[in-house]
């Protein structure tokens, strides 16, 4: 935690609203970018992020020093999105429903890597999507946030231990995914009737 | 074939060691299904590291700044209704409270003193027939004897309890009026 930091949050705490706004300056990306991985639309995570942000300004007297902020925060926003989840019940998009062909749009420069990269985020999104929200959660502090599994652990309430099988587990589901994806890609490229020596 | 340990390296998020390392990849060399394994592992790693999170919508604080103002103007009313509410229940509690204990007391007062009224009436009562039965035995001269008295006073209530039984037994055995008629 820089010096910087550490004054805005304790001016947050006297108060004021301006130094907690620069701290939401500071972690609107990280916050959004774990809404995102956990709801899996944008107009969702904007909601969550605000809401997870607002929720951290009206505890911050709560907020434990010797703790990291960035730690803390996150914890908060896993938390709302996954209790979001269990009461909405967000629809799973399964694998299968994957779109198999998009005629990509040729007025966008290198339309080609644009419809590529487009494709292979949704289909990211819909394995993170596959896995039960505390999972998910876990899957995403590693990857696209580089947490060791203590910070996971403290972020989340778990156990070392239990984020470790945790992430085993989701590794191990997310790779049978896969290779059922790919099985399923391979056996529709060939179309109804065709003989396979075509 | 044991694939094990070698998922468990696969799958595990801890760094091997150099030993595991090196088991680890003579392994894949030998087997089909873990060396597929391994790919499919390296495909999902990549495909996660090159997705690209979208970044929030420019003026996120600003927004989150007019949220902020939004939630505490709502909780705001909130906390007013509640008050409220709290306001109005408290005082119809007080208010019942109240009216209980005076309701109460009034009943428990008033019966209370009856009875003590009553208690020290029959009391005094007697007190006062004895007082005088007495003076009547002390100061009359007593001409006639006392069981005498006593003999006729029980002849007396015998015959009155006597007219009183006959009296309700007419009244029980007699017809009852029909209403309206």
């Amino acid at each position: 935690m820089s010096e910087n930091e550490t004054v805005w949050i304790e001016k947050a705490i006297d108060g004021d609203e301006n130094a907690f706004g620069f701290l939401v300056d500071r972690y609107q990306k990280p916050v959004f970018s774990l809404c995102y991985r956990m709801l899996g639309n944008s107009n969702d995570a904007e909601d969550a992020a605000q809401e997870s942000f607002i929720r951290a300004y009206m505890h911050l007297k709560k907020f434990d020093r010797s703790r990291s902020f960035a730690t803390w925060l996150l914890s908060i926003a896993s938390h709302y999105c996954i209790d979001r989840i269990r009461k909405k019940q967000l629809p799973v998009v399964p694998i299968e429903a994957l779109p198999e062909e998009t005629i990509p749009d040729r007025s966008v420069p290198n339309p080609e890597a644009k419809f590529r990269a487009a494709e292979r985020d949704l289909l990211v999104q819909n394995l993170l999507m596959s896995l039960p929200p505390l999972d998910r959660a876990a899957i995403t502090m590693r990857y696209w946030h580089g947490c060791s599994d203590a910070e996971i652990a403290e972020t989340l309430n778990l156990t070392v231990s239990a984020v470790k099988s945790r992430l085993y587990r989701s590794r191990q589901a997310l790779a049978d995914l896969w290779q059922t994806m790919e099985k399923n890609s391979l056996t529709s490229e060939r179309r109804p009737h065709e003989s396979p020596a075509l | 074939m044991s694939h094990q340990p070698y998922e468990t390296f696969l799958f595990s998020s801890e760094a091997l060691d150099k030993d595991q390392q090196g088991q680890l990849e003579i392994h894949l060399r030998e087997c089909e299904q873990c060396s597929a394994l391994s790919f499919t592992l390296a495909s999902v790693d990549e495909a996660f590291s090159c997705s690209e999170t979208p970044l929030p919508a420019p003026g996120f604080t600003r927004r989150w700044q007019a949220h902020l103002t939004e939630y505490r103007q709502k909780r705001q009313v909130r906390n007013l209704w509640l008050m409220t509410l709290g306001s109005f229940s408290l005082t119809s509690l007080i208010v019942m409270i109240i009216a209980l204990l005076n309701l109460i007391q009034i009943n428990w007062a008033y019966q209370l003193s009856q009875s003590i009224a009553r208690i020290s009436l029959f009391t005094a009562q007697v007190r006062q027939c004895f007082t005088l039965f007495n003076s009547l035995s002390n100061t009359l001269p007593i001409t006639i004897p006392v069981i005498i008295f006593l003999g006729i006073g029980a002849v007396l209530s015998i015959f009155s309890l006597s007219i009183i039984w006959f009296g309700s037994i007419i009244k029980l055995y007699s017809p009852i009026r029909e209403r309206g008629h």
